[in-house]
């Protein structure tokens, strides 16, 4: 990693290495990475997430101008949609030719364009934004990419704007041992609204490190409903991190779903700082073969009745293993919290693991909180149910696995992600499910 | 259609089928009548397979074949279907798939060719309209937060796209006001026809009300004591349980 950053420091346009208070904050992120270094299972936050592997290889930055490479069931991603508002990324830098063209597409008062557009402008309002909602403190790859980001998104939405069509960001990423590191970061200001799909993904050649870094700052009473799809390949490691800032009355709705990539890492950091806020995180995780898919989550409830809901599962197979590690954080303002979290995992196969540790911490007294963590098998009455139906044990199971990843994919807003996500996971579990209801 | 044999049935090391015999011919309605614990639901639950159960002595014959030798799903290809007392709630999986993938499951077993996505639809929506049920029920989950009324419609609904040989029907009026039962009495109805036959499992005579039986078995310690015809339900209305026990003994 050294001689990696050595070589990005010396490379970069002066647009993008920055000057002023980005120069200093790439200095400082870059001087955190050298001093933290790569965490270790001593790290009590990486506990079962090994990353030793990835330490003694040698990435090189990715390069954006490369022909894209998708799987074959991929391939209609980057067909004309209508529906969405595009903005393609390779190696994480934003590519011109396969995005749409935003500029005359947007309404007054709504600003998306690429990072590295931003950094140029470099607006006060990005300045006032930026680095507000990730804490100096966070973890090695947060720094990094603090230190080395090419780009990214900026997405600003004025007071009580409205995003009509979704936006839709594909990060690409392809190559061997390459590192892209995209920085995202997204202002909400009061009563604003949007809907943001995130996909992550890479062929199963790809050998890729993405370290992807999202700050998102929500103002009073604004939505954000954010999609974060995980389809990387089958040898590609993901590290992501996503920080929420929620203002009072706002709504954040995620969906975290990883299907896909050998290593990952998902992050998730948010707080409710604002009186009467809400905070709605589900996720679903399905591993096969040897991947290893680690969620690690933190919700803080800072302010007086704010509510949030939490809930993850995941499906197990082969020799997978699956981590989730969720915190909520109840501080002592924090009076008639309503919080509810919960991990449930299925395990298929003998030699798949998951190791989950769902934690409440609570300084308010008067507080209405649950949590729990359960992981197993297929209920054996619904598999009986289902056999007086005439339809075979061999069956029966795949149509309750797939039922267990329903219940999270249903609860996805956007109607043509769910249905796609639903086809895609039935097709993962070689389900011909034809699904139409 | 159904031929039972001295049947013996234990759960857990526990007897509760002991010596049961029983015949069903094509068309006919049977109902199985008894106190709680008398075996009525374990004779259902044997008749279907499920694995707790053990079948110890005795044999079953439908369609010809050994039902005892069967998975629950051939058992149900063959023509056999129980309406569950407690139908099981399957979270995320639409009650219109689910009943699609069971109908051409049932049609495979049966060397049929899968029904096409408009004839399913034609089908399924008018056996909701003679449930009374709104098309809503056919998008939620397979009896996820449905009422108690709402399941055993559920199940009767599933009985019509079936369409088996034999019904099973567990209990299926527990539960039931009188105008939901009324309208399960008329579902069910709805389907009694020369070559499908009906075993009515039930603790009390209200149900034999709207679906009239054409046989009426009383059981009690896992065995059949007295069989007749409707006029014996009025009879065990009046007297009560404790009469046949007095009377066989």
């Amino acid at each position: 990693m050294t001689t990696l950053i050595e070589k990005f420091i010396q490379d970069a346009p002066a647009q993008i290495a920055g000057t002023g208070w980005l120069k200093d904050a790439r200095s400082a992120g870059v001087a955190r990475f050298n001093e933290v270094g790569i965490p270790t299972t001593k790290d009590e936050d990486w506990k079962y997430t090994n990353l030793r592997a990835l330490a003694s290889k040698q990435f090189d930055l990715a390069e954006p101008n490369v022909p894209v490479a998708l799987p074959d069931a991929m391939s209609g991603l980057l067909a004309e949609n209508d529906a969405v508002h595009r903005m393609v990324f390779i190696g994480g830098v934003f590519n011109d030719a396969l995005s749409d063209d935003l500029g005359h597409d947007l309404d007054e008062g709504i600003t998306i364009k690429p990072m590295q557009l931003a950094l140029e402008e470099n607006t006060e309002s990005l300045q006032q934004a930026m680095l507000q909602v990730m804490p100096e403190q966070a973890n090695a790859f947060a720094a990094l990419n603090t230190g080395l980001f090419r780009d990214g998104v900026y997405i600003h939405l004025d007071e009580h704007c409205v995003l009509t069509k979704p936006l839709e960001l594909i990060f690409i990423n392809s190559g061997e041992l390459t590192l892209s590191m995209p920085r995202n970061l997204i202002v909400l200001a009061d009563g604003a609204r949007a809907k943001v799909i995130e996909r992550q993904v890479s062929n199963d050649d790809c050998t890729a490190l993405s370290n992807s870094a999202t700050e998102i700052i929500l103002g009073e009473n604004s939505y954000l409903d954010y999609n974060l799809i995980q389809q990387q390949g089958k040898k590609a490691t993901h590290i992501g991190g996503t920080w929420v800032s929620q203002a009072a009355g706002s709504q954040f709705f995620t969906r975290t779903i990883t299907l896909g990539g050998q290593m990952v890492r998902n992050e998730l950091k948010v707080s409710l700082n604002g009186e009467g806020a809400h905070a709605d995180c589900l996720g679903l995780y399905y591993g096969r073969q040897r991947q290893h898919i680690d969620n690690h989550t933190t919700i803080r409830h800072a302010a007086p009745n704010c509510t949030s809901r939490e809930i993850y599962k995941g499906i197990l197979d082969d020799r997978a293993r699956g981590v989730f590690h969720g915190r909520v954080l109840v501080e002592q303002d924090a009076q008639l919290t309503a919080a509810e979290q919960q991990n449930k995992n299925l395990l298929l196969s003998r030699d798949a693991e998951v190791d989950t540790k769902p934690q409440l911490e609570i300084y308010a007294d008067d507080v209405k909180c649950s949590h729990g963590a359960t992981v197993g098998e297929l209920d054996k009455k619904q598999l009986f149910y289902l056999q007086t139906r005439g339809i075979g044990l061999q069956e029966a199971k795949e149509l309750l696995t797939f039922a267990f990843a329903a219940e999270i994919l249903e609860e996805i807003e956007l109607e043509s992600l769910r249905e796609d996500l639903k086809a895609q996971v039935a097709q993962q579990m070689n389900l011909n499910l034809g699904y139409e209801s | 259609m159904l031929k039972i044999e001295n049947l013996h049935a234990t759960i857990e090391g526990k007897a509760i089928l002991k010596g049961l015999n029983l015949e069903i011919g094509a068309g006919e309605i049977h109902a199985i009548m008894g106190p709680n614990g008398s075996g009525k639901s374990t004779l259902a639950a044997v008749l279907t397979g499920r694995d707790e159960y053990e079948v110890t002595e005795g044999s079953v014959q439908f369609m010809g074949k050994d039902l005892l030798d069967l998975e629950p799903d051939e058992r149900a290809q063959l023509g056999l279907f129980l309406g569950f007392q407690y139908p099981v709630e399957i979270p995320g999986v639409s009650n219109m798939y689910f009943m699609k993938a069971a109908v051409n499951a049932l049609r495979k077993g049966q060397g049929l060719k899968e029904l096409d996505a408009m004839d399913f639809l034609k089908k399924v929506k008018e056996k909701v309209a003679l449930m009374e049920m709104r098309d809503e029920f056919l998008h939620r989950a397979v009896n996820q937060g449905f009422s108690g009324g709402e399941k055993k419609r559920n199940e009767i609904l599933q009985m019509a796209m079936f369409e088996p040989k034999l019904a099973i029907l567990d209990e299926i009026d527990s539960g039931l006001d009188i105008d939901a039962l009324k309208v399960v009495a008329k579902g069910v109805n709805a389907q009694i026809s020369e070559d499908r036959s009906v075993l009515l499992v039930t603790h009390y005579q209200r149900l034999l009300d709207y679906i009239v039986p054409d046989f009426i078995h009383v059981m009690s310690e896992g065995q059949i004591i007295k069989s007749g015809d409707k006029s014996l339900a009025l009879e065990l209305e009046e007297k009560g349980y404790s009469w046949i026990n007095q009377d066989a003994a």
